[in-house]
């Protein structure tokens, strides 16, 4: 009975955010603004908008509405909490170069993690394998519905991530037992190492007749060769970023994003020609060799020379609060919008899933954040999170 | 050519060979003195037409403070002159209740790390202000953060790993920069308290503690209650020290006679409840660090009449030890009456210790309770008395800044500890400086 009184159209009914002020991520502020949602979908944005009649409406005058936040660098569900040892499915630590593996496969949906995060205000992630290989495997970018599923969260229209580690990591895994790269020339070699075979793979494929498991690490550098799979390279030092740049300019590869990225403002200039991205925080620092020349300003100067800067979290603890991270950046002398666009609009620039969300403009996703105060004020609370019109977060007074 | 100025000529000549990389950027900007202090000895001055923020938490506009001989000899809305400020606040100095900072240069060197005496699971006359470097480079990093002291503690990885000292972030020794040291002595429980040459589970931990506790209990008591009946009866645990009279007896005797304070740390619910029940038992005077599930019983907490040295607050339910860890942990202990302070349990995230403390009064806490958590709340903890009162006959130990201290948007923009100016230079201004054009 109630399926057929209740079709799918009236289940996605017009739902509108009304007297709040709406930083966009993609304009400038607006105070009082309305953004109306149809079929889960931003359909108008702005001071004057016109509510079609019965639209459900949530009331956010005085609070602040922003796009849903973006992390692009996260290990929820592949190092589920608690920690465990049983919840280590993050680094397929067998072989430096593992292509085929896909962290969706060792995500674990019911991390209670990803509620809290949903609690921060984070709507969209990139779940990434850890960095002990060279090449670590395929990245997936979830959307944080609640769900019992993987189908549920995946999202199909992000493209295809891969993941790669430079500098300490990988040398300290391998070098350990030599069993594979124990310098960062040896990390270097190991890479261009595998593009070159995936090459000669493909030269070889048309006569081959067996097939080893390795032809599906081939298969997948030969995507990333085509450039049909965006490349997120964990690297520190500038001059690692460097050494990436030497490697993946032979083989035509472009870097989608450097990861961590903590002496980016030191090579700025080459990012940008590039036209990579960074994913970077705010000021974490010295907690390894590598991340000793880290400063508070490395956002604000490389955001400067045109390149997009994210926010990452790479914590279920930091993710959620991201904006309180963001906020430290007004520190430094960034801008509030660039601020807000580190952790909406620029993530999701890295991960080529800017035409659908990260900002809130007519057509995306409504993938929406309502915070009681402004986002960059300490204090302020995310009251709801809508994930495409749904509100999967909806704040209850604590104790 | 003053103390002060050959020392700053000291560190320009080290620079390029103390950081390989980096720190040749040091010459550019000639302003970042070994020591930390930006002025050769306190100078007396006068600061007036700030918004004055005192460590219980209220705000006063249009304050002035009269600073004489490093302390605050006068303070209030009737001290004029000086230097106008324009209604600029000014904060007493942030201490961090419990972390490793200038014990840690690098996290995964080693060789640089001096924040963890593994030699044995029971050390208690090792000292956390040993393994203090002054010239850490996280040091001035902490610093311009607003954290003008700490508290610094042995790694939490053994059963007794040490005395914790309260130091100032300033110095070029660590004799210069102990404020009061010992503090009290490092016990940690649960996991923490589990290593491979110590206990090995909660039943040993607490099987091992009361065992130390009986052993050195003070002889000549006479019996009063049960808990002294109990210390009696137990004579057959094995003996820890055959020497008597080592610094490592004396200061378990100094914790069995309530002269050391306990600094316990206990996360899980039930590793709280056993602290406060060996405080109980033993007559200790106590304090606990940590205590993530704390709100569970924070009455108990309270009625004890034991401290809390809280955080870090970044921490949630992250383990099996911390399933109840709640970011409202702060305000429930708070309105129970528990005494708090802040740490940020680390070296180079010390300086995020403002954040942990604003995610507490995001999620209940009383502003003016997370400010004084803050500034008098370690020595209220630590029975410190008087440490981080903005008050007249207080060290003058302060910083300025443009707004409420507590939002991330503002950037210390001066400090004094005790009178003296002190730089908020450190390596990364100087990074800055040198990669601001490339």
């Amino acid at each position: 009975m109630a399926l057929m009184g209740l079709s799918p159209a009236a289940a996605a009914a017009d739902l509108v955010i009304t007297g709040g002020n709406v930083l966009s991520a993609a304009g400038p502020p607006i105070e009082g603004g309305a953004v109306l949602i149809t079929d889960g979908k931003i359909a108008a944005v702005g001071a004057d908008v016109a509510v079609p009649s019965g639209a459900e409406t949530i009331d956010a005058t005085g609070r602040f509405v922003i796009p849903g936040v973006i992390d692009v660098h996260s290990h929820m569900g592949v190092y589920s909490w608690p920690h465990a040892g049983a919840h280590g499915d993050g680094n397929e630590a067998t072989d430096p170069v593992t292509p085929r593996v896909w962290a969706g496969d060792s995500f674990h949906v019911e991390d209670p993690a990803l509620a809290l995060a949903r609690a921060g205000g984070v709507t969209t992630i990139q779940v990434l394998p850890g960095s002990a290989n060279l090449i670590g495997g395929e990245s997936a970018v979830v959307k944080l519905k609640p769900s019992r599923t993987l189908a549920g969260m995946l999202e199909p229209r992000a493209p295809r991530g891969i993941k790669m580690a430079c500098g300490e990591n990988p040398k300290r895994v391998y070098g350990k037992d030599e069993s594979g790269p124990s310098t960062r020339m040896g990390n270097l070699a190991g890479m261009r190492g595998a593009f070159q075979a995936a090459l000669d793979y493909r030269t070889a494929r048309a006569d081959r007749r067996e097939h080893t498991p390795e032809d599906a690490d081939m298969e997948v550098l030969l995507d990333v060769l085509d450039g049909d799979v965006r490349v997120h390279v964990h690297c520190y030092r500038g001059d690692d970023i460097e050494g990436i740049y030497r490697v993946m300019d032979d083989f035509g590869i472009r870097v989608s994003s450097f990861q961590h990225a903590l002496e980016a403002y030191k090579v700025r200039d080459l990012i940008a020609a590039h036209g990579s991205g960074i994913a970077t925080w705010p000021d974490w620092w010295g907690f390894k060799m590598e991340a000793y020349d880290a400063i508070p300003e490395n956002a604000l100067l490389v955001k400067a020379a045109g390149v997009p800067v994210a926010i990452h979290s790479d914590s279920a603890s930091m993710v959620q609060r991201m904006p309180l991270e963001a906020a430290r950046l007004l520190a430094t002398g960034m801008s509030e919008a660039d601020a807000l666009e580190t952790i909406t609009l620029d993530p999701a620039r890295i991960l080529g899933i800017d035409g659908f969300t990260g900002s809130i403009e007519v057509g995306k996703d409504a993938d929406l954040v309502v915070m009681s105060g402004h986002p960059f004020d300490a204090y302020s609370r995310v009251d709801l999170t809508l994930i495409e019109g749904d509100v999967v977060y909806e704040r209850e007074e604590t104790p | 050519m003053t103390l002060h100025s050959r020392r700053q000529l000291l560190w320009l000549g080290g620079a390029g060979l103390l950081a390989p990389r980096g720190l040749l950027a040091a010459r550019s900007s000639g302003g970042l003195p070994l020591d930390g202090w930006a002025e050769p000895e306190a100078g007396d001055r006068t600061l007036s037409g700030a918004t004055v923020l005192t460590h219980d938490g209220q705000v006063h506009e249009g304050w002035g403070i009269r600073i004489e001989g490093g302390r605050i000899a006068e303070l209030g809305a009737g001290v004029k002159g000086g230097e106008e400020l324009g209604g600029a606040w000014l904060v007493p100095g942030f201490t961090d209740a419990g972390c490793t900072v200038g014990m840690v240069e690098i996290g995964m060197e080693s060789a640089t790390r001096d924040d963890d005496e593994p030699s044995d699971a029971v050390t208690p006359d090792v000292r956390a202000w040993n393994g203090y470097n002054p010239l850490s480079s996280v040091v001035p990093v902490t610093r311009m953060e607003g954290i003008t002291s700490v508290v610094l503690h042995p790694s939490t990885r053994r059963l007794i790993s040490g005395q914790a000292g309260l130091l100032r972030t300033v110095g070029l020794l660590p004799s210069e920069a102990i404020i009061t040291a010992p503090v009290g002595l490092c016990i940690n429980m649960g996991r923490a308290g589990i290593t491979g040459d110590g206990p090995r589970s909660r039943m040993g931990v607490a099987q091992r503690l009361r065992a130390l506790l009986e052993e050195h209990a003070p002889e000549d008591e006479p019996e009063e209650d049960d808990s002294k009946k109990k210390r009696k009866k137990k004579d057959d645990e094995p003996e820890e020290d055959e020497d008597e009279g080592t610094l490592a007896e004396k200061a378990l005797e100094a914790l069995a006679a309530g002269e050391m304070l306990a600094i316990v740390k206990a996360e899980r619910v039930d590793d709280i409840a056993m602290a406060l029940e060996l405080a109980a038992a033993y007559d200790l005077r106590m304090c606990l660090l940590g205590a993530a599930e704390g709100h569970l019983i924070a009455r108990r907490i309270a009625d004890a009449g034991v401290g809390v040295l809280l955080g870090p607050l970044t921490v949630q339910p992250s383990s099996f030890e911390h399933l109840h860890a709640r970011p409202y942990n702060a305000k429930i202990l708070a309105d129970a009456g528990v005494p708090l302070a802040f740490r940020s349990g680390s070296g180079h995230f010390a300086r995020q210790l403002r954040s942990h403390a604003a995610v507490a009064v995001a999620h209940g806490l009383p502003w003016e309770s997370a400010i004084t958590a803050l500034t008098a709340g370690a020595g209220a903890v630590l029975g410190a008395e008087g440490h981080g009162r903005l008050e007249v006959g207080a060290p003058a130990t302060l910083f300025q800044i443009a707004g409420d201290p507590l939002q991330p948007r503002y950037r210390v923009e001066r400090m004094w500890i005790d009178g003296r100016a002190v730089s908020l230079r450190s390596r990364q201004t100087e990074l800055f400086e040198r990669y601001r054009e490339l």
